[in-house]
């Protein structure tokens, strides 16, 4: 710790020094950002570039809207794995001089809006072009970005390292604490000013929208977004990711072809719409250049009323492509370029099991924990029947974690074992399928209703299995039914 | 359907059939019951010593002194000696409420460590008596995993530990029920454990027959029938007191059937406020079930397992009838024992049966010490 006493003549030399160094820094972060280059560059974007010849359809819905605004339609359209729809232009000098624009549709948006709403999207982001944004919006979003990088490093550079409490340790020169809360009250204006006008930006094409796709069918696609987004997220989460522990992935096609089976599950509708009645589940970020998505939707709202009907289409704005399929699976293998090395493309089914057999062999853990404790080493099921021949499973039992219920009986008592039991149960079926899923004797099938797919186990097998979950619960445990279901094939090594 | 829904089906399906009913039964018949009157301490207390009466710290969780062929059964069981276990067995004989007792007492001898039955029904699967104790023992084992608490206290695994060891019991009392016909014994702990299965009214009142088809009288059978038919569990305020109606009148004398009525006051028909307590306890409804009870009690043979339940009632409702000398006589009778029906319905099982004796004796001194009644019964 530096005293007062310590903070001298030298000390004070050194922040005079580092004040001229930070200025120095600062200068060279604002010139840096004033000549450096604000391309978007094509390699940087994980999508699949659709030419005019590729896709005519499409690229007459662009070039629609684009005739209705009076502006440039661009001459590059990307389609890619988001939730997503923007455009950007890639301007010369401070974006005095205009250049090549382009822009980026999430394949999610295609599958999911009806094609009314998808021309409201991209009116949208026409609407910036309109407004002359994206020319200037480079460099709107070039200054917010080296602000942020100019107080990142006013407030010390990351060590690497982790403080004792998991945040990470920077490192500190003398005096800094003070320069970067002088920093970011500088950063708070430039951001705040900037977001005033992006979202200025964003109220106004939305306004273009509306013009275009008609008032209800422009709100109506703006309570899509946040709809999709939680669907997309929840689907490569719980279904592309599932197999990923086991190196399995989904075939190319069905990468992004699975999340148009999902959105069209029936019983996935109800969630859905709650989702879309719901738009103030969004997250609220203070440094998003977009206002929340319920004032965009009660500004389209407030605007005068325009009679024009609300789009209720079944269709998707997806059957625009002249070959939708081919598509998907040109985006989706886009999409595991980085992350699918070394994964092997499987069918849905094959994916549910091995995530089936993943999450049955994990929630039986507490069990196995406590077996491999009374052994004092991992044993697989069989250690458990071994245990409970030999009269020990209230060992096991007593090592297991004590539940609610187990709390509130007599402990030590035959009650409270009977209750622990009851906790131990699914466990020891879940342990069971996993071993019966890894001899090949169990498989789960892809649902797309649930996430955890619907279990396949043969009608006689279920029947024993049941059978031997009851002797092993009995008061009097019997632990043969379940060595015969589940080693008839023998005990593995 | 997996196997991973299989096990939380029995709770939902109990759930449901509650609410389908409209009402969660709150188990009263292992003492969950809410005292209905007020438990605060009185506000003077006694020395016991000075009338004659055991100190609290004397007293013994048990409902009276233990009979001397539970003493002998009980140290068989510690022998590990079944032959002497059921020489005490072919003694009691046909006395059925005796048998159901010494069947009782064994079952709580496998609480805590049940291998010598399990062993013992292993050695005689078909013998009627080892597999009676076990079905009682389970169904005690399960009411001790469903504890005393409200419905809603009691955890859903504690609701599926219930369901899964009580299941385990009805086919233990049908096999025992099958090699011993003329038993009334397997079909009274079934009754129980159909209360707690949630067996239906016909189901119930067939379980109910082939007790009183063999022991018209059984004592336990009626206490237990009259649980199942409280509106709280499976039956209605009628059925309760048509079932007490039948139980109690036109029986003879010394049946010690008469409590039965002051079991249903207890749970069902204490008013809310003190003052309607007061004029309740007073009225001529509750006097004449006492009256009945003493005359019952007057008559009947001392060594039934039922006459020391009758005294805990009577002990209660005459202090609670201001009847304080009779009371006092029967705390005197019922001496250090309090762990029978209603104290035990207490969550301070002690402290109720000490609070109302206190009640007893502070009101026979505030009537200027009257003469305590000669004949109440038998002492013991």
């Amino acid at each position: 710790v530096v005293t007062k006493a310590d903070a001298s003549a030298p000390a004070l030399a050194r922040e005079v020094a580092f004040a001229y160094l930070l200025t120095a820094v600062a200068l060279y972060v604002v010139v840096r950002g004033v000549f450096v280059s604000t391309r978007v560059r094509h390699r940087h974007i994980v999508g699949v570039s659709v030419t005019e010849r590729d896709e005519p359809a499409l690229w007459e819905r662009v070039r629609f809207p684009a005739r209705s605004v009076g502006t440039r339609a661009p001459s590059r359209i990307y389609l890619v794995p988001d939730v997503n729809a923007a455009v950007w232009e890639n301007a010369k000098l401070l974006g005095l001089i205009p250049g090549r624009r382009s822009m980026m549709i999430g394949m999610p948006l295609l599958m999911a809006l009806t094609p009314a709403q998808f021309d409201s999207v991209i009116a949208h982001e026409l609407g910036h072009y309109g407004s002359r944004d994206t020319r200037l919006g480079a460099l709107d979003h070039r200054a917010r970005e080296s602000v942020m990088a100019a107080v990142a490093a006013a407030q010390g550079r990351l060590t690497g390292r982790r403080k004792a409490d998991g945040k990470p340790r920077r490192l500190r020169l003398p005096g800094q604490v003070a320069y970067a809360a002088v920093f970011r009250a500088y950063a708070r204006l430039v951001l705040s000013v900037t977001q005033q006008a992006s979202r200025r930006q964003e109220f106004a094409a939305d306004r273009v929208a509306a013009g275009i796709a008609g008032q209800a069918t422009a709100a109506a696609g703006l309570r899509e977004l946040p709809a999709v987004e939680a669907a997309f997220n929840f689907y490569i989460d719980r279904y592309v990711a599932a197999g990923i522990e086991r190196d399995l992935l989904p075939a190319p096609g069905e990468v992004l072809g699975g999340f148009g089976a999902l959105l069209a599950e029936p019983s996935r509708q109800t969630e859905l719409d709650e989702l879309r009645q719901d738009p103030t589940a969004e997250a609220p970020d203070a440094f998003d250049s977009h206002p929340a998505i319920r004032d965009r939707i009660a500004a389209i709202e407030a605007l005068p009323p325009d009679g024009r009907p609300l789009d209720t289409s079944d269709a998707r704005a997806i059957a625009t492509l002249s070959d939708s399929a081919a598509t998907l699976c040109a985006v989706g293998a886009r999409m595991l370029v980085r992350n699918g090395a070394g994964k092997q493309p499987v069918d849905w089914d094959t994916l549910a099991t091995a995530a089936g057999a993943d999450r049955a062999a994990r929630s039986a853990d507490p069990l196995r924990i406590a077996v491999a404790s009374f052994y004092q080493q991992p044993r697989p099921l069989s250690g458990l029947l071994d245990a409970v021949d030999a009269g020990h499973l209230g060992e096991i039992l007593d090592r297991l974690p004590k539940s609610d219920g187990a709390t509130n009986v007599k402990s030590g008592s035959r009650a409270a074992r009977e209750v622990a039991k009851t906790s131990m149960m699914p466990m020891v079926a879940a342990w069971a399928l996993a071993e019966l899923a890894a001899q090949g004797r169990v498989r789960w099938r892809n649902s797309w209703a649930d996430a955890a797919g619907a279990i396949e186990i043969a009608p006689d097998l279920d029947e024993k299995l049941r059978a031997a979950l009851d002797a092993l619960a009995a008061v009097q445990p019997d632990a043969g039914p379940m060595r015969a279901v589940v080693y008839a094939m023998g005990v593995p090594a | 359907m997996s196997v991973f829904d299989k096990l939380g089906r029995s709770v939902a399906w109990a759930a449901r059939r509650r609410n389908l009913q409209g009402r969660k039964p709150t188990f009263g018949v292992v003492g969950a019951a809410t005292p209905p009157v007020s438990t605060e301490p009185p506000p003077r207390t006694i020395k016991p010593a000075e009338y004659g009466l055991p100190p609290r710290a004397d007293l013994v969780d048990k409902l009276a002194e233990p009979h001397p062929l539970t003493v002998a059964a009980l140290a068989a069981v510690e022998r590990r000696d079944t032959g002497a276990i059921m020489a005490v067995i072919d003694t009691a004989g046909t006395d059925w409420e005796r048998r159901h007792a010494l069947v009782t007492a064994l079952a709580g001898q496998a609480d805590d460590d049940d291998s010598w039955l399990t062993a013992w029904l292993a050695a005689e699967p078909d013998n009627p008596i080892a597999l009676a104790a076990y079905a009682k023992n389970l169904s005690t084992t399960a009411f001790a995993i469903r504890t005393a608490s409200r419905a809603e206290d009691v955890e859903r695994d504690q609701w599926e530990a219930f369901f899964r060891v009580l299941r385990q019991a009805p086919e233990h009392c049908l096999h025992a029920a099958a090699v011993a016909p003329d038993d009334p014994t397997p079909w009274v702990v079934l009754q129980t454990i159909a209360q707690g299965l949630q067996y239906d009214n016909d189901e119930y009142r067939k379980i109910f027959g082939e007790v009183v088809s063999r022991a018209p009288y059984h004592v336990h059978a009626h206490a237990a029938a009259l649980s199942y038919w409280l509106p709280r569990w499976f039956g209605s305020d009628e059925l309760a007191e048509s079932f007490v109606n039948e139980a109690t009148l036109g029986k003879p004398a010394g049946s010690l059937l008469t409590h039965l009525r002051l079991q249903w006051f207890y749970f069902e028909r204490i008013p809310k406020t003190d003052a309607d307590r007061a004029d309740f306890y007073h009225g001529p409804e509750v006097q004449a079930a006492i009256d009945a009870a003493l005359a019952d009690l007057r008559a009947a043979a001392t060594d039934r397992p039922a006459y020391p339940t009758q005294r805990h009632w009577l002990a209660y409702f005459l202090t609670r009838a201001g009847r304080y000398a009779e009371a006092y006589e029967m705390f005197r009778q019922i001496g250090s024992y309090y762990g029978g029906w209603p104290w035990t319905l207490s969550s301070d099982p002690a402290g109720r049966f000490t609070g109302i004796r206190a009640e007893a004796v502070i009101g026979w001194e505030d009537a200027g010490r009257p003469p305590l009644p000669e004949q109440i019964g038998s002492g013991s």
